[in-house]
């Protein structure tokens, strides 16, 4: 194996608006050696892969190609230097067809004068690389009509084509079947004999053992270390990617749970979620944990009213709750955090008391006008009451950070009053500061009476927030537990 | 060749008798006939070699820009400065025709469009403008130029004798063919192979199709934005120096017509994809004499332009509803 570094990162910093996703990383990647990157989400594994790829640029440090300083400006020029990626998100053209989109921008051509794409060699090509990889795929078919594991497939196809030097890997497997995974293994192999450097993203602890030589673990935007694949063990690698004192950070404190409140017997929806049922106490906090696409998310849009439901029940309050749309249930008294707060959780171009009353409008209303006097004086006292740093109340949404974003979106819950409330990722991509007010606003909530569901990727988070914990995994639940039986492993071991 | 499967674009290899995928690749056609056979029997005179010879030269000066804009759109953009663009280029040859030579002022006329066009692209490319807001002001800014420095006269003064040769762009005639329908099939063949046959072609419907993905695929989002609103640029330099060849003289209003709807509206009722990433040039024309033969047959009937508008505005969004046109 050769041990010169094909590509060095030092000291990379990358910044984006109210987060510093990579706080000064460095990283050696050699060429015959596949590399494990692994981390929490957040950690800042596909920032760097970004840059690597030319699609973002590092705010400090330098980058080191074969030795000599380098800078990697466009994902075209990262192309011709050699590096080719696949994205963990697809970047493939649904409206082309296969073979279009494996020789995207690599076209070969034909003629002399008049240089045209050689269609036909195009399409025996992208035949030819199909079946390299086992695949029984016609170039001709439209990607739109595929399914997401032939999407996958058809990405490393498009990566393999290359001639690449450096090839970076970004959890390429959680789609993929079992034999479909072996025969991307083997390919790996072969690139890695060829002298091939891989950086190769994953979750999948089984799989760092299996095809990796080195891992490096990052968490919270830093390079925690880098490893021998071969000796360190599973348990020290979540070691490393969660590795924080729990206890200090989380404000939990034992509490009485109370009467039965929400009650979700069977939600069955084809293709996303299969029989979920659980229950939530007055008082508790119910943390929900799983992989990124274990459909958590949906789970509270069940509850919510924006997911069709084949079969079902949910039961409020003794009550049957048949929510048709977010407006029923926030009516009967449901209040989401949205994963995505920009998109689905705020208005970023109104004022922060737009969107603090922006969901209980109702509330406002004195005779047919709205009452912009109640509206600043709930607005303030909210503000007030959760630490929401902004100028003022009249301050656009736009212009605060993350953390403070976050509060207000939550505030909106309150607002309507929700006796449940769901919180789909309440802390993902804010600072520990904002963390730590928006954990103690979750058990002054939970010690007036009202049931929270935390949906959370962030492990230590479920462990130290929730009174009872449960684990999904495609759609259905695999696991329950109460808070002093919970442990990592037990959760990754759910989840995986 | 064209790959089998490949010239119009549709949803997946398809087995068996499917009604959807002929009536999405059929479908426009079968209309168009219809159109033919029942003006045919109710427009007196319609069906003539003559009428039909008319309704094309007419229609070939519209044909140039309809060209540029179905590159705008299946990229994904949308080009509204085409009226203006005609206006101006057709002032500009008309000047030059007069003051200098036939051929310098084609060259004029083909490079203002070029001009505008490639300034567009490069506001939309590398400033990363919306290109529909950038095209509109455009449309405002070579609208006021083509008005601006006759102060709203025509320009006159081209002399026919020195100028027969431009004037048979535009007018002449070979085997009895109108010499500017030949050309306008020339240039559909060039968009054509443009299209199908050149890597950036290729590159037109990916972009159209998903931006992001096309650059992380080393597409050159700003460099090919500039080539494709240069070209559309060009499409109008062509149309409006032909219009001039065809006047001989030049009109500052005389884009302002039809011709940016039309531009659309063909690739639209065509049953290309106004979101772009799918598409061909041969929909456009298609889409293209549907309205203008559907005009004249009105015409020929006796119906009034103003209620022709209407009744060609309902039948756009007819074909978007039967799903001809694709905004559904």
């Amino acid at each position: 194996m050769n041990s010169d570094p094909i590509l060095s990162f030092r000291n990379i910093v990358k910044r984006f608006p109210g987060v510093e996703a990579l706080k000064g990383v460095d990283l050696d990647l050699n060429a015959g050696e596949v590399h494990v990157l692994v981390g929490a989400n957040g950690a800042g594994k596909s920032t760097l892969v970004k840059i690597l790829a030319g699609v973002y640029h590092p705010d400090e440090g330098e980058i080191y190609y074969e030795g000599r300083p380098a800078s990697i400006r466009s994902p075209e020029q990262a192309l011709e230097s050699g590096i080719s990626v696949v994205y963990q998100n697809f970047n493939l053209i649904n409206k082309m067809n296969v073979g279009q989109n494996i020789f995207l921008n690599r076209e070969p051509v034909k003629g002399r004068f008049f240089k045209r794409i050689d269609w036909k060699r195009l399409y025996s090509d992208a035949a030819a690389v199909l079946q390299r990889l086992h695949m029984d795929l016609d170039p001709k078919v439209k990607v739109g009509a595929l399914t997401v594991a032939d999407h996958q497939m058809i990405e490393i196809a498009k990566a393999l084509s290359i001639e690449c030097r450096i090839l970076v890997l970004d959890e390429p497997t959680s789609s993929l079947s079992e034999q479909e995974t072996e025969e991307l293994f083997s390919r790996i192999s072969k690139l890695r004999e060829d002298g091939v450097a891989i950086l190769y993203i994953s979750h999948r602890m089984e799989e760092i053992k299996r095809i990796g030589d080195r891992v490096t673990v990052f968490r919270d935007g830093r390079k925690i270390g880098t490893e021998d694949a071969r000796e360190i063990t599973v348990d020290q690698i979540i070691k490393m990617m969660l590795g924080r004192e729990i206890d200090k950070i989380y404000p939990w404190i034992g509490r009485p749970a109370g009467e039965e409140l929400l009650s979700v017997e069977g939600l069955s929806s084809p293709g996303i979620l299969r029989d979920v049922s659980f229950t939530l106490h007055r008082g508790e906090i119910l943390g929900l944990a799983g992989l990124v696409g274990a459909k958590r998310t949906e789970v509270a849009h069940a509850i919510f009213g924006a997911l069709p439901l084949e079969s079902g029940r949910i039961i409020l309050n003794g009550r049957h709750l048949e929510p048709k749309t977010p407006r029923d249930a926030i009516n009967a008294g449901i209040g989401l955090l949205p994963e995505d707060k920009r998109k689905h959780g705020m208005f970023s171009i109104l004022s922060v008391s737009k969107n603090i009353t922006s969901a209980g409008l109702r509330k406002l209303k004195t005779g047919l006008a709205l009452s912009l006097k109640r509206e600043r004086e709930v607005s303030e006292d909210f503000v007030k009451k959760l630490n929401i740093r902004a100028p003022s109340v009249n301050t656009r949404m736009e212009s605060l950070s993350g953390g403070n974003q976050q509060k207000v979106v939550l505030t909106k819950c309150l607002f309507t009053n929700s006796e449940v409330l769901i919180f789909d990722e309440p802390t993902k991509g804010i600072d520990v500061g904002a963390k730590e007010d928006i954990y103690r606003l979750m058990i002054e909530l939970a010690q007036e009476g009202k049931g929270i569901i935390m949906i959370s990727s962030d492990i230590p988070e479920v462990l130290g927030m929730s009174d009872r914990i449960m684990v999904m995994k495609e759609g259905r639940i695999t696991a329950e537990m109460f808070r002093d039986e919970a442990n990592q492993q037990k959760i990754l071991g759910a989840a995986l | 060749m064209i790959p089998q499967g490949n010239a119009i674009p549709l949803q997946g290899a398809k087995t068996g008798l499917d009604i959807g995928f002929y009536w999405e690749r059929y479908g426009v056609i079968a209309a168009f006939l219809v159109i033919l056979a029942i003006s045919s029997v109710l427009a007196p005179n319609f069906l003539s070699v003559s009428n039909f010879l008319n309704v094309l030269t007419t229609m070939s000066f519209v044909l140039f820009v309809t060209y540029g804009q179905t590159l705008v759109i299946i990229s994904g953009g949308m080009d509204l400065s085409h009226g203006s663009l005609v206006s101006l280029s057709c002032m500009a040859s008309a000047a030059l025709v007069a003051i200098e030579h036939p051929w310098i002022g084609l060259a004029a006329g083909l490079g203002v469009g070029a001009l505008c066009g490639f300034i567009n692209g490069v506001i939309i490319g590398i400033i990363r403008l919306n290109a529909i807001i950038t095209t509109l002001g455009m449309l405002y800014i070579a609208g006021g130029l083509s008005l601006y420095f006759t102060e709203g006269r025509s320009v006159e003064g081209i002399d026919p004798e020195k100028a027969s040769n431009f004037h048979f762009l535009a007018e002449g005639q070979i085997f009895h063919i109108p010499f500017v329908i030949i050309l306008a099939l020339v240039f559909l063949i060039l968009t054509h192979v443009i299209l199908r046959h050149t890597r950036f072609g290729n590159h037109i419907y990916a972009l159209g199709g998903n931006e992001e993905a096309a650059e992380i695929a080393g597409i050159n989002y700003a460099r090919m934005k500039m080539m494709i609103f240069t070209l559309s640029g060009l499409s109008c330099g062509v149309a409006g120096s032909l219009l001039t060849a065809r006047m001989l003289s030049g009109e500052p209003r005389v884009g302002s017509g039809t011709f940016l709807l039309e531009s659309i509206g063909a690739v639209v009722v065509g049953g290309n994809d106004i979101f772009g990433g799918t598409g061909n040039v041969g929909r456009t024309v298609l889409g293209l004499m549907i309205l203008h033969f559907l005009s004249n047959a009105l015409n020929l009937i006796g119906i009034s332009t103003f209620a022709q508008q209407v009744i060609v505005g309902i039948v756009v969004i007819l074909f978007c509803y039967l799903g001809l046109a694709r905004g559904k």
